[in-house]
């Protein structure tokens, strides 16, 4: 397990919560997708209150729980999706 | 464009635009000799709100995580093609800010009969609204909210 740096983005209300559109962060990697929310949430506590309904992407892959972030990869916070 | 061979391979015609959709140069693109349905489906900027009944929309501001929507848009209508066997499926998204009354979305499929093409045309835009990760907010003249569409 070594630290390493990982690409997270963020769009329209969870965007607007965080206050940008993307950050790199320092995590020990391989992460698990619940761990890697709890570091998400200690920075930006605004994510609390919409976590349950957010869905997660790694490398444009929707994330199931379990899965894992590993070193390079792009996370990308998912609120409930809205098209057409 | 006038398709004159049969049995052409399926093609698909998905993206994002910021640019108004061209909805007859979609529609255009569809016609294929081996196919004798097209079946479109436009999703239009609308005044009313489905969770805020009573408030008007003034505009919409769509965006989306690029370039996971067109690889979703591009699964969806392999989907089609595969399910329904669709010769031509077109998904397009519009995204920025929309007026009322403009194309947020125009779907287009072209089958040989026209059972397929309605049920091809449908199974896309359902899918495009599950999956697709693009965000809706509606303006109104007192504020704005992110649309939420789960029941």
């Amino acid at each position: 397990m070594s630290t390493s740096a990982i690409r997270i983005l963020y769009f329209g209300p969870a965007r607007e919560r965080v206050g940008s559109e993307s950050e790199v962060i320092d995590v020990a990697t391989p992460i698990d997708i619940d761990s890697l929310w709890s570091h998400l949430i200690d920075r930006h506590p605004s994510l609390q209150t919409i976590r349950s309904s957010c869905r997660l992407a790694i490398d444009m892959q929707y994330a199931e729980t379990g899965d894992c972030v590993n070193t390079g990869s792009e996370v990308a916070i998912l609120p409930p999706v809205a098209g057409g | 464009m006038t398709r004159t061979a049969t049995n052409l391979a399926p093609e698909t015609n998905c993206g994002l635009t910021v640019d108004p959709i061209d909805v007859d140069a979609a529609l255009r693109r569809a016609y294929r000799a081996d196919c004798g349905a097209v079946a479109s489906f436009l999703g239009v900027a609308r005044r009313t709100s489905s969770s805020h009944p009573g408030r008007s929309v003034t505009r919409l501001e769509y965006e989306a995580y690029a370039p996971m929507a067109v690889r979703e848009l591009e699964t969806i209508a392999q989907e089609a093609i595969a399910r329904y066997g669709a010769a031509h499926v077109a998904a397009v998204h519009r995204i920025g800010v929309l007026e009322l009354g403009e194309a947020a979305v125009v779907v287009v499929v072209a089958t040989p009969h026209r059972a397929e093409a309605f049920d091809a045309c449908r199974y896309v835009i359902e899918q495009l609204k599950l999956r697709v990760p693009i965000w809706k907010k509606e303006v109104f003249d007192d504020g704005s909210e992110w649309v939420d569409p789960r029941p």
